[in-house]
């Protein structure tokens, strides 16, 4: 997988919405009739992703939801997921944005192979990346055995071990990003800070940051997004703790079991959410940042 | 200051060799079709190219010595240089563009923006200092370009088609404002432009381009 230019695999829709409201012509060009073939499988599509949703909001429990959803255990689970996503996100950021500029602004032996590792949390099953941390990390594992016996700390199963999954599952969407959209940057912008004697630090802060906070924002968004839906590798990882690593989506696949209308009930939180989160990608303030990018 | 260099960079269309020097004061305007090297000049000079030979030195200071495999490192050469398209940084006001090479070099905030709208002032663009920098036009960008360049007092101004993106009813009054407020007589300033008449209303000398080497 040589990466994409992450941003543009986020924003098509938004490129060519945009589009539309400048330029008449395309508007007219795509009022033309769908062919069968093509119109009926693409209705099939929209219904196959809307209709579960609509579902799960026609069983939602509306008349118990109040309750339900600021029950002890669900507030507990909303809050520590709200926390540990908020972590993992700002540890994205951190980790994520340099990674990004190495990958984007420098040229080392290798480099697509890194690139490709980046990547690698997206095509693989979250499972497999708890497996993964806990041969790392875990009382036995390489990095975590050492711990043990110089500190006797152990990670696994703490809060710390759910940001660490979470952190792993969504550090490539906003590598991804960032680095599409560093990549597609005008390259000229920076050279002219360095000519008006600004060191490569001041410019990267100054210059490059404003120029791709757009998609740093964007990425953070969807990192955020990721981390909060994040299940196998947290489960794996982290294990089913009530309050220290029971997050939303456990806390829904617990009650599945035996409180089906509280599971429906904190589903719909989560979809809240996201809604939330595509709202904010799409919202004014985020597109008009990325009209001044790009 | 004294601006002495001799610029060889290979490309593939062309081969750049261009010997130059110009004196403390002089302007010197670089002459050619587009596609000569005039640019790539200029951007050796500023350290935005590295040469494949020869050596820039401006006053007492090397920039570059192909031979020595010296190469200083762009921001460190006090260059002032002009792009064509400006390249004004879009999430800044014409102010704090200007006075960006300044908190560069570590100048406070306050005394920073005060020497800007000096700038912008002598450049007849103050009434602009807190437009951003993207609502500016063609002319207005230009002048803030150039302030941006000039603030911080660079040893060389290298200015690379500055009437490009002019209408020509706009450049009897760019050329007397280079006159009165760009030019000085201590720094030399290099001129690029495709446009002879321009060249020669301004320049003190004038070096025609073809293909890389001087024109005979």
């Amino acid at each position: 997988m040589s990466a994409p230019a992450g941003s543009d695999v986020f924003m098509t829709d938004r490129t060519r919405s945009g589009h539309e409201t400048t330029s008449p012509a395309p508007r007219v060009a795509r009022r033309r009739r769908a062919p069968l073939p093509l119109l009926v499988p693409a209705a099939l599509g929209f219904l196959f992703l809307v209709a579960p949703f609509v579902a799960l909001l026609v069983r939602s429990p509306w008349g118990d939801l109040g309750s339900l959803v600021t029950s002890q255990g669900a507030l507990q689970a909303l809050w520590l997921s709200l926390r540990t996503a908020t972590a993992a996100t700002v540890v994205c950021l951190i980790l994520g944005v340099p990674l990004a500029w190495v990958l984007a602004r420098t040229s080392f032996p290798g480099q697509n192979l890194v690139r490709s590792i980046v990547t690698l949390p997206l095509v693989m099953p979250p499972v497999v990346g708890g497996v993964a941390l806990l041969s790392l990390l875990g009382r036995r594992g390489l990095l975590g055995s050492l711990l043990d016996t110089a500190f006797g700390f152990t990670v696994p199963f703490t809060t710390l071990a759910v940001v660490i999954a979470e952190t792993f599952v969504a550090l490539p969407f906003l590598v991804l990003s960032v680095d599409g959209s560093l990549r597609s940057a005008d390259l000229r912008y920076e050279q002219a800070a360095a000519v008006l004697g600004a060191s490569p630090w001041y410019v990267f802060r100054r210059v490059t940051l404003p120029l791709v906070g757009p998609s740093v924002a964007a990425g953070g968004l969807l990192s955020f997004a990721r981390a909060l839906g994040e299940f196998g590798a947290t489960i794996t990882f982290a294990g089913n703790f009530p309050g220290t690593t029971q997050t939303m989506p456990l806390a829904i696949y617990l009650a599945m079991q035996d409180d089906p209308s509280t599971a429906l009930a904190l589903s719909l939180v989560l979809m809240a959410v996201s809604l939330a989160v595509l709202i904010g990608l799409r919202s004014r303030w985020v597109s008009g940042l990325i009209g001044v990018a790009s | 200051m004294r601006l002495d260099s001799h610029v060889v960079v290979r490309r593939a269309a062309f081969t750049l060799d261009l010997e130059l020097t110009v004196e403390a004061g002089e302007v010197v305007a670089l002459v050619g079709e587009n596609g000569v090297g005039k640019t790539t000049y200029l951007h050796a000079v500023a350290g935005l190219v590295e040469l494949d030979d020869g050596y820039v030195r401006l006053g007492d200071r090397v920039l570059d010595d192909a031979t020595g495999r010296k190469h200083m490192s762009v921001e460190e050469r006090r260059c002032g240089l002009v792009f064509q398209q400006h390249l004004l940084f879009s999430h800044l006001s014409a102010a704090e563009n200007v006075a960006f090479g300044l908190r560069a070099r570590g100048v406070g905030r306050r005394d920073a923006r005060a020497w800007a709208r000096e700038w912008l002032e002598r450049l007849g663009v103050a009434q602009h200092a807190d437009t951003p920098a993207t609502r500016l036009s063609g002319g207005q960008s230009q002048r803030v370009a150039l302030a941006r360049a000039l603030a911080t007092e660079p040893d060389v101004l290298l200015l690379d088609e500055p009437f490009a993106a002019l209408d020509v009813t706009a450049r009897p009054a760019v050329h007397a404002l280079l006159r009165e407020h760009v030019f000085d007589d201590v720094r030399p300033v290099v001129l690029v432009t495709h446009d002879p008449a321009d060249a020669s209303a301004l320049a003190d000398r004038v070096v025609p381009l073809a293909l890389g080497r001087p024109a005979a």
